[in-house]
């Protein structure tokens, strides 16, 4: 059972914090340890090493903290953009 | 001591200040020690010869009690770290035997097509993306070959004081090149080719300092790179975090508009990556628990917080270029 979610944009040299290029989520779980996911072009959440990289010097993308609400409407961009690239 | 601000000696400079140099010393306005009078100072006597040479003795003792000073303190520091490497060592041997590597199950990649690649169960680019991105690391690598790796010797040869480590990995390697690339495309909706370009150190160098002259090498360094024509695009500085110790930083070469890594390390940061850079990989291939990723987390930030800080080196900031 997750304890807490602390929710990240991603921002890359293509993107900005007010449009960026995916989300990412930090669970923490109650009974310890922890697990990032970020939500794909395949409309699920993903688990990705990317913030774990960042923290260890990798600077290919910014991790901007947001708030839940901030991270669903990323998250509904992705899916509206997703779906309409899939004509469905 | 007041002490007026100079510029750095230069090789070829004169040993001593033209006669309409301001630094001489009865162009003086008061500020200097030695050489400025107070009107009511005796009138000095020496001849300008004499009093250059004798300044030169006395800033060539300060700086020898200087250097011995840091000798005293860098020799302190790096004793200080090789016990720290010997049980980092230890740690890690009983990490291993708890967790030995040759338990983890290998990936299956029988029934992936030819051309594919695949990192794990689940990351994998299909034939036409390998392709793609295999064709641009080709020509990454034709970059890096002609162009940037001799700018980078050119700025190495103007201090002999410090050096590229790890050159020969300097182009880094393709699998890992395609774990980013895979991210680009999936996770952030990037074509191949854009997902290739964006990673920022397909191309990636060390420079590594003494640490009493890290920050001043770091902030020179920088300028020569700029002289080589390269952009700075980002800096990071991580001294004060507590897995990893450096300043990373981005560059431009404005030409190609390749992106290149340049790290900023001294002997012992770098040493500290290396030493956990095996933690790191397992926790980044997402192949540890939950407990075990624990363990490599606490082991990377155990051996970080023995990294002696360079003077001055938590103050450079970080930096971002304006899109």
């Amino acid at each position: 059972m997750a304890d807490k979610i602390t929710y990240y944009a991603i921002v890359d040299d293509l993107s900005s914090r007010e449009q960026p290029a995916g989300v990412l989520r930090r669970i923490y779980f109650e009974a310890g340890g922890r697990r990032d996911e970020a939500f794909s072009q395949d409309l699920v959440w993903e688990r990705t090493a990317m913030l774990v990289s960042a923290e260890r010097g990798d600077l290919d993308n910014e991790f901007i903290e947001i708030t839940e609400d901030e991270a669903d409407q990323i998250v509904a961009g992705i899916r509206a953009d997703v779906t309409s690239a899939n004509g469905t | 001591m007041a002490v007026r601000p100079v510029g750095a000696d230069r090789p070829g400079d004169a040993d001593m200040p033209s006669d309409d140099h301001p630094d001489r010393r009865d162009d003086q306005d008061g500020t200097g020690d030695d050489a400025a009078r107070a009107d009511n100072d005796p009138a000095e006597t020496r001849t300008r010869e004499e009093y250059y040479s004798q300044l030169r003795v006395k800033v060539s003792r300060q700086e020898s009690a200087v250097a011995r000073q840091t000798t005293a303190e860098e020799q302190a520091a790096a004793e200080k770290w090789q016990g720290t490497t010997t049980e980092s060592r230890w740690i890690w041997s009983e990490y291993q035997r708890k967790w030995p590597p040759a338990e983890r199950p290998a990936v299956d990649r029988s029934k992936d097509p030819a051309g594919s690649w695949r990192v794990d169960n689940s990351r994998r680019l299909e034939p036409a993306e390998n392709s793609r991105v295999d064709a641009e690391c080709d020509r990454i690598a034709k970059r890096e070959d002609e162009k940037i790796s001799p700018a980078m010797r050119a700025v190495e040869s103007q201090d002999p004081d410090r050096r590229l480590v790890g050159f020969e990995h300097r182009l880094k390697g393709r699998d890992r090149i395609k774990e980013k690339v895979y991210n680009g495309i999936k996770l952030l909706k990037h074509s191949p080719e854009e997902a290739v370009s964006l990673v920022p150190d397909t191309i990636r160098y060390t420079f590594q300092y003494r640490e009493s002259r890290y920050t001043q090498g770091v902030w020179t360094d920088i300028e020569r790179l700029k002289g080589e024509g390269f952009e700075l695009h980002k800096l990071k500085n991580y001294w004060s975090d507590d897995q990893y110790k450096g300043i990373n930083s981005t560059w431009i070469e404005p030409d190609t508009g390749q992106r290149l890594e340049v790290q900023f390390h001294t002997r012992i940061s770098f040493e500290a990556k290396q030493l956990t850079h095996t933690a790191y990989e397992l926790i980044r291939s997402k192949q540890a628990d939950a407990l075990e990723e624990l363990v490599l987390e606490a082991f990377q930030k155990k051996v970080a917080a023995d990294v002696p800080v360079p003077p001055g080196a938590a103050d450079i900031p970080d930096y971002r270029k304006e899109a």
